[in-house]
């Protein structure tokens, strides 16, 4: 049942763009085809899902074990960017298919703050005790991936929408009226905190 | 532990990870890219953030926009 607690309050009621006003930069920039949302919004989910696994473990291995708690922004700051370094390396030479159609959003996650703030979430600590388990914070990451992916995805249909609607008056155009389109979003959102 | 050892440590560490990230970067240049994928910034046409390196489009725009402020 915490699972699934956690995964719905990731994806609906705490959606991580919507709540928060993370990762509002590709939302905006890449939203225009929801195709290239479609492209990002996996290669988000790809690279939150590792970064989260391999920052849980520097932190609970390597930074707790030190008393190094404090150096956990800079380090997976620096965890996030190899890490995605590594994952382009890895998409060329091996998965030239997957490279393609994930790999020009690679560069664009390297500096994503919905990356680094679930890898800041998923190590948070209350009285001593861990708030997510290991399973828990693999739930976590890809529910707010699925979250993020979801947003952007039914967001991305309104910018195709928006973009050839010759109604909208000059100053509205592009990023004004979008992100009035976002906070209207964000207020349909709010429907869902009645459900947990 | 003692604070002076604990300051070393985290020096140590803040400079292994940079170094990773150097050599990632590194490495990530000197890969080749695919066959078919060397064109891969044709798809940036909708993407408006410029600070990506990938976006060829975006720079010269940049560029462009620099030559007329001076």
């Amino acid at each position: 049942m915490k699972f699934i607690l956690i995964a719905l309050s990731a994806i609906l009621v705490n959606n991580i763009v919507l709540t928060r006003f993370l990762g509002i930069c590709p939302f905006l920039g890449v939203s225009k085809k929801t195709k290239n949302a479609l492209g990002m919004s996996g290669a988000l989910i790809f690279v939150l899902l590792l970064s989260s696994l391999v920052s849980y473990a520097f932190y609970f291995l390597v930074l707790v074990p030190l008393g190094l708690e404090f150096l956990k922004l800079v380090a997976f700051i620096l965890i996030i960017a190899s890490l995605v370094q590594f994952v382009e390396i890895a998409l060329k030479r091996f998965m030239p298919s997957l490279y393609k159609a994930l790999g020009i959003y690679l560069p664009l996650i390297t500096t994503n703050c919905v990356v680094l703030t679930v890898a800041l979430d998923v190590v948070a600590v209350t009285g001593g005790v861990a708030d997510y388990s290991f399973l828990e914070m693999i739930i976590y990451s890809l529910s707010n991936g699925i979250g993020f992916a979801l947003v952007f995805i039914v967001f991305s249909f309104t910018q195709e929408k928006l973009a050839n609607n010759k109604a909208i008056p000059t100053p509205f155009k592009g990023n004004a009226v979008a992100l009035l389109a976002a906070g209207l979003m964000a207020l349909a959102f709010v429907g869902f905190q009645g459900m947990i | 532990m003692h604070p002076a050892l604990q300051a070393i440590l985290a020096i140590i560490i803040v400079i292994a990870l940079g170094g990773l990230f150097a050599l990632g970067y590194f490495l990530n240049k000197k890969t080749k890219k695919p066959e078919g994928c060397e064109e891969i910034t044709e798809r940036c046409g909708s993407c408006e953030v410029t600070s990506c390196h990938f976006n060829k489009a975006h720079q010269k725009e940049g560029e462009e926009h620099d030559d007329t402020s001076k």
